[in-house]
């Protein structure tokens, strides 16, 4: 085959994938278009009915007032927790004694149901915002704290060496040779420790509270308003998907990849 | 010299020895907080039990059978997405791994999969479905089954290249190829997959019961929760709690036997 | 003047620092400044030790190490380290890996611009200010190294095998180009290495270093006259320099070769023997 077919060949395949990416949208709103038909719309909102519905939330306001809650008490988790799971990951992979110790323990506690536990947060930090932010907050935290800790053992000795030779403080050398070291692994982290916090919120928004987009959704069901809870899917469908495809760019830009399935969520 | 070997041999267990211990060390300081913690009015008794007062309310609610159709509901429900998420992933990940452009047509959005907060559609399920067992095994199905597949596809794409060179030399057909083959070895690969799709439809049931349900162990937490019966909740959480980490241990173990067989 | 004294320094093992490993036990030298002085050892006979000990990155047991007289105590400006391979940083460019230790110690920018491009056209790597390492072959990374270390402007440096993962065309060059560096900057430099012909080639004086515990076995002086060229190296003086050294070196790699296949074994008794 010559050179030329083979080029041709290969562009070909990357249409097809670009066309079939586009695609699975397009198949999804098909699939629930029809679904409609199927269950003859009694228990069951189309995408048309949805977004109305979508408008009419942005318009009536509650659907900001949801997401505004609900984001806010997702930006204050997220950032507790990356910034205790980068510490913990820092402190633990800098010894291999202690890595070996309390690797088990993360990801033994990391894979329990962590929603059993949420009475608790509940007992301590009350009804209010305090409870879904540490609730998001001990979803988010495992993921960063886990990855980090194994990228740790991706920073090469001959770098802190150098870093020790050129008399680099310890802030300094974490900032200017562990960060960038790790970072490949650490967005990975970061970016399942956003999943699992905004889950966090959200299971503990649907549980217990009095505001946020998981605790309409709740309230939507007694209603028996599909569409309203449909358009709230929707909207946390694209929050996910926004932060995620950002991520996915940063994760490709530094060259990442997800070392054990294992740690998929 | 063989005196020395067995010096290294003893360093080398000392150590493990030592990460163990201190991992014991660890564990039965959190059990002994638990304990002592409420005990000694550092946390309030509102906040949590001793454990010897979960285990005696939790051996007395079991000995009573109090808690038997809970935990029938749940393991029928952990079981059933299993068994279903085993049955549709498997095929779909061997689908997945011989159709290349539809795993690349695919795989943006199964990365993005679990990025979904999943229990949200579980009211939109509760309300298609009815409150019953179909709306968590639905859940919990959807919650497994990508892990399944992403697993089996990528353990698959992981067999040495010799294995397939060794049975291309043998003529081989498809079917046999795959009998005798691949999915022997990719064996360690796709046990993870089911591993990891048992623990995430044992989370799904779980979380999906806590939410809104009528029975199973993940509702019984939420109904005691609130109707104000500390003990009760306690009982149950350290039941599920314990049922995890006993099914991850075993897991685990078997797990890391059949990748040190792959290996040997 | 750079004044090693009975320099020794002892490892635990293990996890109860019960069992020891000798890897230095008595180093005496004198290296005056402008030398250049190389260290020739089998493997696992403690020259890295050595470099760390100087260097500051880990405490002597015993022993001090003294620069003019004046007490060296944990990482000194007045030293500087070149490490073996792989030590630049893939996620800087060039001239940022050699304007690092600036940056770090808050040198301004115009400054730290001006002696980074002045250190990159000293080790001939001008027109590849702004590129990765990760696009540079391995002579091209020790350049940058030994850059990120001149430009610091050490009065002693350190090199531990820094052409040990060259070829060996490269490592000639880059060995010539390193004797032009050190006339043009008057520094001081210690020199491991496992290549005897290097060695030959570059110092006034090469230590060889016995088996672990590591000693000076011999310190020879090496009259023959600079600049050497290529034609050097095949002048009777060098082959028989290179003969002598050869032999110190021969028993002692026999041993070292029998003390790293035995190494998992040995690490009990090592400190009686
Ligand atoms: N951090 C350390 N802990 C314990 N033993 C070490 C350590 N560093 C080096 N050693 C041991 O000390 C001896 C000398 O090592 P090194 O200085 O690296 O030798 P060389 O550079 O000559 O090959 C070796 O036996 C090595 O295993
Ligand atoms: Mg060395």
């Amino acid at each position: 085959m010559s050179v030329r077919a083979a080029v041709v060949r290969r562009m070909d395949g990357i249409d097809s994938v670009r066309v079939g990416q586009f695609l699975v949208p397009v198949g999804v709103l098909v699939v629930w278009q029809a679904l409609v038909g199927v269950t003859s719309g009694v228990a069951f909102a189309g995408p048309a009915a949805t977004f109305s519905a979508l408008v009419g939330g942005i318009e009536a306001g509650w659907l900001a007032t949801g997401l505004r809650r609900t984001m806010t008490e997702l930006v204050v988790a997220y950032v507790l927790a990356v910034v205790a799971g980068l510490w913990i990951g820092v402190a633990l992979g800098s010894s291999d004694f202690w890595s070996d110790v309390f690797e088990p323990i993360l990801i033994g506690t990391y894979s329990i149901p962590k929603v059993t536990l949420f009475p608790m947060f509940l007992f301590v930090f009350q009804l209010g915002m305090d409870s879904k932010i540490a609730f998001g907050w001990f979803h988010g935290v495992f993921p960063v704290a886990i990855l980090t800790m194994s990228a740790m053992t991706t920073v090469s000795d001959e770098h802190l060496k150098v870093a020790r030779s050129l008399r680099l403080s310890r802030w300094q050398t974490f900032r200017e040779v562990i960060v960038p070291s790790i970072l490949p692994g650490l967005v990975i982290g970061l970016r399942l420790g956003f999943n699992l916090t905004f889950l966090g919120i959200v299971l503990g928004e649907m549980f217990a509270a009095r505001e946020g987009l998981g605790y309409t959704l709740v309230e939507f069901i007694a209603g028996g308003q599909i569409d309203r809870i449909m358009a709230i899917i929707v909207v946390l469908v694209a929050v996910a998907a926004v932060v995620n495809v950002g991520f996915f760019a940063l994760e490709s830009r530094l060259g990442a990849r997800e070392r054990t399935a294992d740690i998929r969520m | 010299m063989s005196e020395g070997t067995l010096d290294g041999a003893t360093a080398g267990l000392s150590r493990t020895t030592k990460v163990r211990a201190v991992q014991a060390a660890v564990l039965v300081s959190l059990v002994v907080s638990v304990e002592v913690g409420p005990r000694t009015g550092v946390v309030g008794r509102t906040t949590l039990i001793p454990l010897s007062v979960m285990v005696e309310e939790l051996l007395g609610l079991l000995g009573s059978g109090q808690l038997t159709p809970h935990i029938v509901q749940t393991f029928a429900a952990v079981f059933g997405a299993f068994a279903l998420a085993v049955v549709t992933g498997v095929p779909a990940g061997i689908v997945l791994w011989r159709v290349d452009t539809l795993k690349q047509v695919l795989d943006p959005y199964l990365l993005i999969y679990y990025a979904v907060p999943f229990f949200a559609f579980y009211p939109l399920l509760i309300s298609i479905l009815g409150l019953g067992i179909a709306p968590i095994l639905a859940i919990s199905w959807g919650f497994s089954v990508v892990i399944v597949v992403t697993n089996t596809a990528s353990g698959l794409a992981q067999i040495p290249e010799a294995y397939t060179a060794a049975g291309r030399d043998m003529n081989l057909s498809r079917w046999q190829m795959l009998r005798y083959v691949y999915l022997p070895a990719s064996v360690p690969y796709v046990f993870t997959g089911l591993k990891l799709g048992f623990v995430y439809a044992l989370i799904g049931t779980i979380a999906s019961e806590f939410i809104l349900a009528e029975s199973g162990l993940g509702w019984l937490i939420s109904y005691n929760y609130n109707n104000f019966d500390v003990p009760g909740m306690y009982a149950a959480m350290l039941l599920v709690i314990s049922l995890a980490l006993a099914v991850n241990t075993v897991l685990a173990r078997v797990e890391s036997r059949l990748y040190q067989r792959a290996v040997a | 003047m750079l004044e090693l004294r009975n320099l020794s320094k002892t490892y635990g093992l293990g996890d109860d620092r019960t069992s020891t490993i000798v890897a230095l036990d008595g180093i005496d030298l004198t290296v005056e400044e402008g030398e250049f002085v190389s260290i020739i050892g089998p493997t696992g006979c403690g020259k890295s030790t050595l470099f760390e000990v100087i260097g500051g990155l880990t405490d002597a047991t015993e022993g001090r190490v003294d620069i003019d007289g004046d007490r060296v105590d944990g990482p000194d400006e007045r030293i500087g380290m070149v490490f073996q391979d792989h030590s630049t940083f893939p996620w800087l460019s060039v001239i940022e890996n050699v304007a690092f230790g600036l940056r770090m110690n808050g040198v301004s920018k115009a400054e730290r611009r001006e002696r980074a491009h002045e250190m990159i056209d000293l080790v001939g790597l001008s027109g590849f200010e702004d590129a990765s390492p990760t696009e540079l072959s391995g002579g091209m990374n020790q350049r940058v190294a030994i850059a990120r270390t001149l430009v610091m402007d050490p009065d002693i440096i350190l090199m531990d095998e820094p052409f040990g993962a060259l070829d060996e065309q490269t490592r000639l060059i880059i060995g010539n180009e390193l004797l032009r560096i050190w006339r043009e900057t008057g520094a001081t430099i210690l020199f491991v290495t496992h290549n005897i012909n290097e060695a030959v080639q570059l110092s006034d004086r090469i230590a060889v270093m016995s088996a672990r515990p590591g000693r000076f076995k011999t310190i020879v002086d090496n009259d023959i006259p600079r600049p050497r060229d290529d034609d050097t190296m095949s002048t009777e003086a060098f082959n028989d320099l290179v003969q002598r050294l050869w032999t110190e070196l021969k028993s002692e790699s026999r041993k070292g070769m029998e003390q790293q296949e035995g190494r998992t074994v040995t690490a009990g008794s090592e400190a009686d023997s």
